[in-house]
Parts: C-alpha cells; sequence; structure tokens
C-alpha cells in the first residue's frame, strides 16, 4: 500500500471532496505505517442551527376616549425576527483508521422556510404566485447545518484536549422582563401566538393571560430582519442576509451574548467560530 | 364639539336647615347689636372641589398577522377626578352676638355641567348629579361659636390636592408595586383622559428594548407633549365614583354627592390628598407616615356635613 504524504493545515482546508471515513474497523492490510495506524486523531466539529420566527410590531393609529367608549386604532408599523439558536462545538480523541492525515471540511447550511404565519395567512411573491421569493425566508423557518465542519489531523499528547460545548437551553436574541406568569419560557411565549410581542398585551390585560406581566425585549436584531410596514414577501430580501445573520448569532454565541448584555456561561460556546462557515449552499 | 353647559344647580338639602345644636333657629349675627360679648371661639370649615369623570379602557380583544392588526377595547370603569380645597380657621372674636352659642353644619351645591372635556354629551344630567364634570361647592360652612375658654387657641388651615398623582408612564412594572410620582401636574389631567385611560396598559418596556417606544406613538406626539418633561400615568390615593362600564347619566344619583364628598372629608382629615406635581414613592411615603407629598389637616371633621 503507498505511503500517502501528510498534507498541512495551515490556514483552513477546503477538502469537499473527501469525506471523513470513521469508524472504520482496522484492517490488517492496512500498513501500522499509514499516519500513524490509527491516529490517535483530534477531531473538530461545530454546528450551528437557528430557528426564526417573524413578528409583528404594532403602533397606534389614533386614540378615541369618551366616558362610554374607547378605541386605539393600531397598525402594523414592521415586522422583525425572533430567532432561537442551539450550537454545539465538539474536541474529540479517535482511533478510527483515515485514508489520509489530515482532513477539514467547511461548515454549510440549509434552510426551510414557511410562507404561513401563526395566524394561517399565507404570503407569496408577486412573480412567484404560489411560492415565496427566492431571497425570501418567510413567516418562520430554521437555517441549519447541513453538513457541520470538520476538522482532523493528528493528536498532539500533551496539547489537545477533548471538550464539548454547547448551549445549555436554545438562546434567544429577545429577552424577558418582568414576571413569565403562565408561561414556562420564552418559547412559550412566542409560540402561543404574536399577540405576546405585542405591548397591548401587556400587563396581565389580555383575557386569556390575565396573570401575566412581563416586558419582552430585544437584545440582538438580525441584520435584514427589520422590514417597515405590513410583511410583504416581495420586500423580503432575508436570504440575502443569512451570512451577516449568521456570522453574527456565531459571534454572540461565542461570547455568551445574544440574549443578555453580559456574557452568560449557559449561552456560550466559546470555541465557535464563524471562519468555519461556507454560505454557498445558502446564496450561490 | 358641543360647548359643555352648566346644569341647574341644585341645593343639597332643598328646603331644609341643619343646626345640630344651635340655640335657636336664627342665623349667627356677627356685629355689635348682640347682647353676648364674649369673647368667643368660632370655627368655620369649608371644602369645594373640581371633579371630572375619567374613563379606564381595557383591552377587550384581539386578532394579529404579520400584515394586519385588529382589536377591541372598552371602558371598564369611570372614575372621579378630584382637585380639592378645604379650609379650616378656629379664632377668637370679641363681635355680638343674639345667642351665646351656636352651631350650623355645611351645606353644598353640586355645579355639573353636560359634557366631558372633548365635548362628548351623554344626555340629561338630573340636577343634583354629578354628570361628566363640575363643581360641588360649600354654600353654607360648617359655622359653631361658644364662649372662649382660657386653654383654646387659634388654628388657620388650608389644603389643596387631589386624589391622584401623575407618574412615569413608561417605568417598569412590578406587580403590586406603585409608581413613584413624576411630579407632573395633575392639573393636566383634570382635563385629558389619556392619562387615566391608558395607565393600565400603557406602561411597559417596548418590545425592542427602547423605552417609550409605545407611548411615544401616542397622538399628538411623544407622550411628553401630554405634560413637559414627564410621562404620565396615574395612580390613585382613592378612587371615588366608580361607576361600572360604559358611563351615562343614568348611572348617578344624588347619593354619589353625599358619598364622595364624605370621603373626600376624610381624605382631607387623614392627609391624604396627594399636592400638586407631588414627586417620589407617595403611596410608601404615606403609608410611613412620610407626608411631604400630602395635603390635608385632621381638624377637618365630615361629619359635620349635612346631607339631608
Amino acid at each position: 500500500m503507498p505511503l500517502i504524504t501528510p498534507s498541512s493545515i495551515s490556514g483552513i482546508t477546503y477538502a469537499s471532496a473527501m469525506g471523513p471515513v470513521a469508524a472504520v474497523a482496522y484492517a490488517s492490510s492496512v500498513s501500522t505505517n499509514d499516519f500513524g495506524g490509527s491516529g490517535a486523531w483530534l477531531i473538530e466539529e461545530q454546528t450551528l442551527t437557528v430557528d426564526y420566527w417573524r413578528f409583528p410590531r404594532v403602533a397606534p393609529s389614533g386614540l378615541n376616549l369618551s366616558l362610554s367608549a374607547a378605541s386605539f386604532p393600531l397598525h402594523v408599523a414592521w415586522t422583525d425576527f425572533w430567532v432561537r439558536v442551539q450550537g454545539t462545538y465538539t474536541r474529540s480523541k479517535s482511533y478510527d483508521i483515515y485514508t489520509s492525515a489530515t482532513e477539514t471540511r467547511m461548515q454549510l447550511f440549509g434552510y426551510q422556510a414557511d410562507s404561513t404565519d401563526q395566524e394561517g395567512v399565507t404570503y407569496n411573491g408577486d412573480s412567484t404566485g404560489t411560492s415565496l421569493p427566492v431571497s425570501a425566508l418567510g413567516c418562520n423557518g430554521t437555517v441549519f447545518t447541513s453538513r457541520p465542519w470538520y476538522s482532523r489531523r493528528l493528536w498532539v499528547d500533551g496539547v489537545d484536549t477533548e471538550v464539548m460545548e454547547t448551549t445549555l437551553n436554545p438562546v434567544h436574541n429577545m429577552y424577558m422582563g418582568g414576571t413569565m406568569g403562565d408561561f414556562a419560557s420564552l418559547d412559550d411565549i412566542f409560540q402561543d401566538k404574536y399577540w405576546a410581542c405585542s405591548e397591548i398585551t401587556y400587563e396581565g390585560l389580555t383575557p386569556s393571560h390575565p396573570n401575566n406581566q412581563w416586558a419582552l425585549g430585544m437584545r440582538t436584531p438580525m441584520p435584514g430582519a427589520h422590514i417597515a410596514s405590513n410583511y410583504d414577501p416581495d420586500e423580503d430580501f432575508v436570504k440575502t442576509k443569512v451570512p451577516q445573520i449568521l456570522d453574527l448569532v456565531a459571534d454572540k454565541v461565542k461570547q455568551g451574548t445574544l440574549g443578555s448584555y453580559t456574557s452568560n456561561s449557559t449561552e456560550m460556546i466559546p470555541s465557535y467560530s464563524k471562519s468555519r462557515h461556507d454560505y454557498t449552499t445558502i446564496i450561490g | 364639539m358641543a360647548n359643555p353647559v352648566p346644569i341647574t344647580p341644585v341645593l343639597m338639602t332643598p328646603g331644609q336647615y341643619y343646626a345640630a345644636s344651635s340655640t335657636s333657629g336664627m342665623q349667627p349675627a356677627s356685629g355689635n347689636s348682640g347682647i353676648f360679648s364674649g369673647p368667643f371661639l368660632i370655627e368655620e370649615q369649608s371644602l369645594n372641589y373640581n371633579y371630572c369623570r375619567v374613563p379606564e379602557a381595557l383591552y377587550a380583544s384581539a386578532t394579529y398577522s404579520l400584515s394586519s392588526y385588529a382589536q377591541t377595547m372598552n371602558v371598564g370603569q369611570t372614575l372621579l377626578a378630584l382637585q380639592c380645597y378645604a379650609d379650616y380657621t378656629r379664632r377668637k372674636s370679641t363681635e355680638h352676638f343674639d345667642t351665646l352659642n351656636w352651631q350650623q353644619n355645611q351645606r353644598f351645591k353640586v355645579l355639573s355641567v353636560s359634557a366631558d372635556p372633548y365635548g362628548n354629551e351623554y344626555g340629561t344630567v338630573s340636577g343634583g348629579t354629578f354628570g361628566p364634570a363640575g363643581a360641588v361647592v360649600t354654600t353654607q360652612k360648617y359655622y359653631m361659636r361658644r364662649p372662649w375658654k382660657d386653654a383654646d387657641t387659634e388654628v388657620t388651615r388650608t389644603a389643596h390636592g387631589f386624589n391622584f398623582f401623575m407618574s412615569d408612564a413608561l417605568a417598569p412594572y412590578v406587580l403590586q408595586v406603585p409608581h413613584a410620582a413624576n411630579g407632573g401636574s395633575q392639573v393636566y389631567a383634570m382635563n385629558n383622559f389619556e392619562p387615566f385611560a391608558t395607565h393600565s396598559w400603557l406602561r411597559g418596556t417596548s418590545l425592542d428594548g427602547a423605552r417609550g417606544t409605545w407611548a411615544n406613538n401616542l397622538p399628538g406626539g411623544p407622550q411628553g407633549t401630554l405634560h413637559p418633561g414627564a410621562e404620565n400615568a396615574v395612580w390613585d390615593m382613592g378612587w371615588l365614583g366608580q361607576k361600572t362600564g360604559p358611563w351615562m347619566p343614568t348611572q348617578d344619583n344624588t347619593t354619589d354627592v353625599y358619598i364622595v364628598t364624605d370621603a373626600l372629608g376624610v381624605m382631607v382629615k387623614d392627609s391624604r390628598l396627594v399636592r400638586d406635581g407631588a414627586t417620589g414613592n407617595v403611596l410608601n411615603s404615606y403609608a410611613n407616615g412620610f407626608k411631604e407629598n400630602h395635603e390635608g389637616f385632621s381638624e377637618y371633621n365630615p361629619d359635620r356635613h349635612t346631607w339631608t
């Protein structure tokens, strides 16, 4: 069996054509001279998933008061993104057999977008008719890691360590002040319906949720997600902003500051790096 | 907009004259012609107040989507905002009177108008009832005269206050913890419904974390225009004249005037009126004996009011 010369891993090498062949059983025909035999290897991986929901922000159009009637006309002033993020980073030691000395693969992403909002209203592009425009991320959906970032090299004794970093729970770019009332988590609040995003229901005046007093705030706005007025998918170019969104989310998750001003260890993945992202599968 | 017109005043004790411990039916006559020269102790008290019925609007229901928003609201209850003036004197007199002792209780008149501050009319307002706004005035002061005793002292008291105060509409809400007064004048709220109608749901931090976004979008510009330099909501020191639901004149009756005026007298007596432009934690400071935001005096006695 020919000996393959190990390649350098200075910088980040994109080697998409070479997939890792992990957990291959040791074969007697394989020379133990191949890359030190079965390793040991240091393998790094990272993933990121961003769930998003577009929510409406309403603003007053007027205020009409008398002793016998009250009205407070409102309109959708803009819509924006509430995101929920989960990520992982692992650094592990492996004795599997590989056919190359090193390997690095960039992290690729895919997305699923829904054109129907939580109230069942569907939004399609004028030109596309029955679907979202190609540039739109729609009413809600997920940007997910379709292929984790992967790096393998020879293990260095006394230097390398194994580690697993992940957020304790999904982290949000929104935060909650006040009491949670009937809800157990931010997920509960938002996914209940849009009314939870509107201050008009603030302070327990919502008939179905009289015990809620909260203050919802946005800590980290997503680039390009703020769209003025009623949602119009033809004005939605958020998919083109996915690189900025994922870069921002990556930095915030690395720092633990997506949902808080100060670093929060339960929301932190210190070893996560946006430099491992490859966005070609999202925006071409 | 209709102009409010005065409702014919009604004396609250029509055809009655109450002199609980007077020695005769004669009016107290001062001057030099009486047979008793004193000295006398003369006690007087009066109470006058402006009132405005104000609505509390409640959120009823809403439908949302990313492209539309519709909601309904209703008037959950109406209340009386009160601006009160109270006076009390106890003085020594050497005038001559025809009687040695005299006492007559305090009598009132309601001067109601037909429309709210926005010119809205709600139907016929019966005489002797509050209606949407107006004033209650003392038509006859409480008066008591008796011979002066050596231990007697002269006293003059006055109070001007409200049954509510202005607070920061946008302060973070904490259940059961009242807001601090923000120094805004209550006079504004006597003629504008917004601070009352919206105080229960206008407070809070906006969704994007920028305080004031919501209230600052009120018609007419930022909330600060409601009262210069302040974001106003109201907190009460004791709402009076509560009526459930949308208000109509038929909800009012003359008994309301007795009840509210007597209760206001108790607020004067207990120093629970809030001074104009109060600042700080009004409710807690009252509970803890710090009365710097409060108006009133213990000499006022609502038992001297006469309602027949």
